[in-house]
């Protein structure tokens, strides 16, 4: 299950972005296109399953190619520090 | 109310009348839900909006944890928790008035907060800011108002202040009514009755206090023909279109969703300290504001203070900012 952290952390979504608050590093990111609806699920949780079955659901794509770039996406937030273990 | 805020920003002549007036980010809002296509410039002001709403939890977080004694949050975050939409209501700033103002300010720069520009506010001391993140904050002994008003009474504020809209645990805010009236001081702050926003703001908290109670406090403070004549205005400007005195003579720009003119920036201190004063208190009051204005700014000469007058007569009709840009000074009041 991969979940955003709850402590100083902070986002607004404006239309088709998110401007997100890393309150730790004062660093802000901005999350566009399938990062979005991606974001949205970390938010309550999610399994990486779910995560590509949403997203092969919104943009129609095959699901090895929603799991690489899904990967990438939890990757780079990690390494952010911005998920729960 | 709002449709009469949707028929002043239809009004306005340019996007940097709106920026001016605070509104850019309500109007924003009304083009995207009208399907109306948004510039680009706009787009990046709800973002930068967007960046300042992120920080402003986590700061007061911070904040609290630094800070002795009591924190009650004026104006900012707290007046946009009360519009049906928080992102509508730009800020830039916190501002806290404190039991202890210069021991927070001392704690706050020893938990990492940096000072920065010049310590000759009247209002707050010197600007902070934490590294990394875009608010501004300011610590403020008393609530901001027009030279000629007497100050709020801080301890009555703090006393009676409530919970934060913020949810930031220990961070408090005035009580509704006290925060209507505080935003009014506000609005005559700078340039008496300067922004459409401000008469927005006073509106928007207004709608959930008893009206009854912020018109016993007005007279508790001496404020009540400030408050009057500001109630004068908001009804004239936003539930009709009839206008008050205040919005027919010295403060007509906000009709128009215009900057002043020069000529309006000179009247508007003296026919707000007209309207928003007792009449014994108006004469020197007005010869107060009439020294101020005569007299040169700090570090200028006689004779540049003579040119700089003698340009602002050149350009009486001219917006206020042009003028300023053109006199190459930098300097605004108000914020």
């Amino acid at each position: 299950m991969f979940q955003l952290r709850e402590q100083e952390l902070e986002w607004k979504r404006i239309d088709d972005e998110i401007v997100v608050l890393d309150g730790r590093a004062s660093c802000y990111l901005s999350i566009e296109g399938s990062g979005v609806s991606l974001w949205a699920a970390l938010e309550t949780g999610a399994s990486r399953e779910q995560l590509v079955a949403a997203l092969v659901d919104e943009y129609d794509i095959e699901p090895d190619r929603a799991g690489h770039d899904i990967d990438v996406f939890l990757a780079d937030l990690a390494e952010r520090g911005l998920l729960v273990s | 109310m709002w449709d009469r805020v949707w028929e002043l920003i239809e009004r306005a002549p340019s996007q940097s009348a709106l920026r001016m007036h605070k509104l850019h980010l309500l109007a924003a809002a009304e083009w995207r839900a009208r399907g109306r296509p948004i510039p680009e410039s706009v787009r990046a002001d709800e973002r930068l909006m967007a960046m300042m709403a992120t920080a402003a939890p986590l700061l007061l977080g911070r904040i609290r944890a630094a800070c002795p004694g009591r924190l009650v949050l004026m104006k900012g975050p707290e007046v946009a928790a009360a519009y049906p939409d928080p992102a509508t209501r730009g800020y830039r700033d916190l501002d806290l008035l404190c039991d202890e103002p210069r021991a927070a300010q001392l704690a706050l720069v020893a938990a990492g907060f940096v000072e920065f520009g010049d310590s000759t506010y009247a209002h707050h001391l010197r600007p902070l800011v934490y590294p990394g993140l875009p608010l501004v904050i300011e610590l403020h002994s008393q609530g901001n108002r027009p030279f000629w008003l007497d100050p709020p009474p801080t301890e009555r504020l703090i006393e009676s202040a409530v919970p934060s809209a913020t949810g930031v645990p220990g961070i408090l805010a005035p009580a509704p009514a006290a925060h209507a009236l505080l935003l009014a001081g506000h609005a005559w702050a700078h340039q008496p009755l300067w922004r459409v926003i401000d008469l927005i703001d006073v509106a928007v908290l207004l709608s959930d206090c008893d009206r009854t109670s912020v018109d016993r406090l007005a007279c508790a403070w001496g404020w009540e023909r400030m408050w009057s004549t500001t109630l004068a205005a908001i009804e004239g400007l936003l539930a009709s279109s009839s206008g008050s005195p205040a919005t027919r003579l010295w403060a007509r720009h906000l009709a128009s969703v215009r900057e002043r003119t020069v000529f309006e920036e000179h009247l508007a201190p003296i026919g707000g300290a007209i309207a928003a004063l007792p009449p014994r208190r108006v004469p020197r009051a007005v010869a107060a504001t009439l020294a101020l204005t005569a007299a040169p700014a700090p570090g200028e000469t006689w004779p540049d203070k003579l040119r700089r007058s003698g340009t602002a007569v050149r350009h009486a009709a001219m917006a206020g900012s042009r003028h300023h840009q053109q006199l190459g000074s930098g300097e605004r009041k108000g914020g």
